[in-house]
């Protein structure tokens, strides 16, 4: 709905902008939608600000996720090819 | 014979090639969905063994979409048989594997503050349910309708526990100093 009535608007207010800026930062508004924030980033010094700390932001949750254990990956990954070089039919023990 | 075994080493060396790169991004949302660093290597396992035995169905397309579909069904089949045991067992409760788990809050704010230490902390702070959509979407890399499917909620919940986690997150920030002074106050006076 929100989406609907923004898509219509040119011109993005500060308010407008707010209410997308998440989406517009996950790609998940349309073409029409982003080209109108970008518009309004242009011209609005705040706004700009605030998409750029929310990239941070989401940089930094992504950057602890580097953060796993390798261990596990290595484990997991030996799994994987075990599991794929045995009779998927036939190991049901793997499951347990 | 000789085309069986040909047709077998292809699906070995595929899914290999294929889904063995995806293992840490599965971990990753297997570590969402369960919160537990044990059920999450399980739910993988798992998720990995149905995937070998589908994978002759598999298109190649949307590896990530197909792995987190099976997952979701995966989960869905162990929540089913350990909710009684759940239920009633107070020690099942979060049990984080990842580093942010293990922050500790209070020192991050003895010394001088870092933007990363700060975001961690407020991360921490969050509610689970607003956890585990940021995690899904930054860290799994899902869509909206993907998380929703997975969680088995609507889209826009999904959009505004997103949203309101990553405001509150934003917020601890603004008490900070680590957003520049004009930026402060900035979503509390037009939100």
């Amino acid at each position: 709905m929100i989406m609907r009535l923004l898509r219509r608007n040119k011109g993005y207010s500060c308010h407008q902008v707010l209410e997308v800026m998440q989406a517009y930062i996950d790609g998940e508004v349309d073409e029409q939608v982003a080209l109108n924030v970008v518009e309004h980033l242009e011209m609005c010094s705040q706004c700009a600000h605030e998409v750029d700390l929310f990239k941070r932001i989401q940089a930094s949750v992504r950057e602890r996720a580097d953060e796993i254990d390798p261990r596990i990956i290595e484990r997991l990954t030996a799994y994987a090819q075990e599991l794929s070089s045995s009779d998927p039919y036939l190991n049901d023990s793997s499951q347990n | 014979m000789v085309l069986a075994m040909a047709e077998r080493a292809k699906t070995e060396n595929d899914f290999n090639d294929t889904i063995v790169p995806l293992i840490p991004y599965l971990y990753r949302v297997a570590l969402s969905l369960t919160r537990n660093g044990t059920e999450a290597d399980d739910l993988v396992q798992d998720t990995l063994l149905r995937a070998f035995r589908a994978y002759d169905r598999f298109d190649g397309r949307y590896p990530k979409a197909w792995l987190v579909t099976i997952m979701r069904n995966a989960n869905i089949n162990k929540a089913r048989k350990k909710s009684a045991v759940l239920l009633n067992d107070p020690d099942t409760t979060f049990e984080h594997s990842m580093k942010f788990a293990t922050t500790d809050t209070t020192a991050n704010h003895i010394v001088e503050p870092v933007f990363d230490e700060e975001v961690a902390a407020a991360f921490n702070a969050l509610p689970e349910p607003f956890k585990q959509v940021i995690e899904l979407v930054d860290l799994g890399d899902l869509s909206y309708q993907e998380a929703a499917d997975l969680l088995e909620i609507p889209p826009g919940t999904v959009m505004s526990r997103l949203h309101r986690g990553r405001k509150r997150i934003r917020e601890q920030l603004t008490d900070s100093d680590s957003v520049r002074p004009e930026g402060r106050n900035f979503l509390r006076r037009k939100s």
